[in-house]
């Protein structure tokens, strides 16, 4: 994450403005813009403004507001000038850009078919969050995720923002150029929102490995049917399970031959049972692990990780991520 | 001997000037048509491809015929750069750079120059419609075009003999 890469978000005009709080880029979590309203940055799990000079400030006298031009100028910019081929991704509420960094959009929505999300006119509020890829955190819990050379069909539980989608992309990116473990496998990724690859105009901005192959912004249930007609992974990824059709293609991947790395909403095990879709799944144990995250400290942790029979691995003790 | 040699340079320097003046609007019909074929490359990629303008100028400046494919690796090339440069600038300033020594009327030249000015649809279709537009104004100048050609090619060529003619008797 470079300074260079925050700047390259805005037009040429309003690159003197950000010179200053990019280079805190490190730090920079969040940029939000709202037509007539302060420009808040989150730096560090605070919420900031920008002042008029570019800098930071709590004072809100001292603040710099947004304009409808800038907030038109920054969507077009980081369109590069064609709406049209961004069409889907403004029709979803957000958008990729190059580094990961991912756009997410407001406005007034055009309905079609009374229910059916058309397109957003009038985008009046952006909230810029900063990807920062982090490496590594997956790989106390890696050995606990073979069984011999074989990658065990694993579930991520985590309540939001506990780093689930991290985990993740940490461990695709694991198993795909492999490890002390086990060999690097093909794996193939379905990354509905973009979040796990990142991907900008097709090409994937984070790092998932050398033997990934990225099906990105298609829905789960026909990406995983899709890979597995064409790519012939030996692991299928995918980002958060969240009805029963997700769960029923995942159910038809699994006697492929494809081993299974999927993520869930959850506090723990129990709340992931009570889950309607889930219960069959977890009866019939198609999961090997459960690996289980959560906060301490206000720090991501691993708190758990559960074999098929729900019970603790032996060896592990709750780790830092 | 000498008058004939004059004569018969009098008489070359002004057929070749009309055949200059001829080829020269050849050579705008010929234009007009690479442009047409260009837009409607643009339209296509903008509907099926539904690439972005940078791409589809990277796209250009692969196939396409010179000047045009510098003046698009040149707008693809400073996009890429990122210098928070608008597209539409960037597309006008190669635009007049590169169109400048080419036979185009002015009106000509303008319909390819305003082409970025309306990148802001968010649907492939009405941005691709906009692009229709533009193509249907360029499609009239290469018919009128034409049609002037046809007309005025024998007219200048006639025009050109006889004037050699007329020059080479009042020399005499």
């Amino acid at each position: 994450m470079s300074k260079e890469e925050i700047l390259h978000i805005f037009p040429d005009f309003m690159r003197e403005k950000w010179k200053q709080a990019a280079a805190y880029a490190q730090q920079l979590q969040e940029i939000r813009l709202r037509v007539g309203q302060p420009v808040t940055v989150l730096l560090n799990n605070q919420e900031w403004f920008l002042s008029q000079d570019g800098g930071w400030t709590k004072n809100i006298a001292e603040a710099s507001y947004s304009s409808e031009k800038e907030l038109e100028a920054v969507l077009a910019h980081v369109c590069h000038y064609s709406l049209y081929a961004f069409a889907d991704e403004i029709r979803q509420g957000f958008l990729t850009i190059p580094g990961g960094h991912r756009i997410g959009l407001s406005g007034q929505v055009i309905l079609e078919n009374r229910n059916t999300v058309r397109n957003i006119k009038h985008i009046r509020y952006l909230n810029i969050r900063i990807a920062h890829e982090i490496k590594g955190v997956s790989d106390q819990a890696l050995p606990y995720l073979y069984r011999g050379d074989e990658v065990l069909n694993t579930l991520i539980i985590s309540p939001p923002g506990c780093g689930k989608t991290t985990m993740l992309r940490d461990l695709v990116r694991n198993f795909s150029n492999g490890s002390i473990y086990g060999r690097g496998r093909n794996v193939g990724l379905v990354d509905e929102r973009s979040e796990i690859a990142g991907s900008f105009l097709g090409v994937a901005q984070n790092d998932i490995g050398i033997r990934t192959d990225v099906m990105d912004s298609c829905p789960k249930q026909e990406g995983m049917m899709m890979l597995i007609r064409s790519m012939a992974p030996d692991i299928l990824a995918v980002d958060e399970l969240g009805n029963l059709g997700d769960v029923e293609a995942m159910c038809q991947a699994v006697p492929c031959g494809c081993r299974m790395l999927a993520t869930i909403h959850g506090g723990s095990l129990e709340e992931v049972s009570r889950k309607s879709y889930m219960q069959d799944v977890i009866k019939e144990a198609v999961f090997d692990r459960y690996l289980l995250l959560g906060k301490k400290n206000n720090k991501c942790i691993i708190k758990g990780i559960f074999d098929e029979e729900r019970k603790l691995c032996s060896g592990w003790s709750e780790s830092c991520c | 001997m000498l008058r004939m040699v004059g004569i018969l340079l009098l008489m070359t320097g002004c057929i070749g000037l009309g055949y200059h003046t001829v080829s020269e609007e050849k050579q705008r019909i010929r234009e007009l048509r690479e442009i047409r074929h260009m837009m409607l490359r643009i339209q296509s990629e903008m509907t099926y491809g539904k690439r972005t303008l940078p791409e589809i100028c990277n796209l250009l400046a692969e196939n396409g015929e010179e000047p045009y494919r510098t003046i698009f690796r040149r707008i693809f090339q400073k996009a890429e750069e990122n210098d928070g440069a608008t597209l539409e600038r960037i597309w006008m300033e190669e635009m007049e750079n590169g169109l400048r020594n080419l036979p185009l009327k002015r009106e000509e030249k303008t319909i390819l120059k305003n082409l970025s000015g309306c990148n802001g649809i968010a649907d492939e279709n009405m941005q691709a419609a906009g692009v229709g537009q533009s193509l249907d104004v360029l499609t009239r100048q290469i018919d009128r075009a034409e049609t002037e050609y046809e007309n005025k090619s024998r007219v200048i060529m006639s025009i050109s003999v006889t004037a050699g003619l007329f020059l080479s008797i009042l020399l005499l």
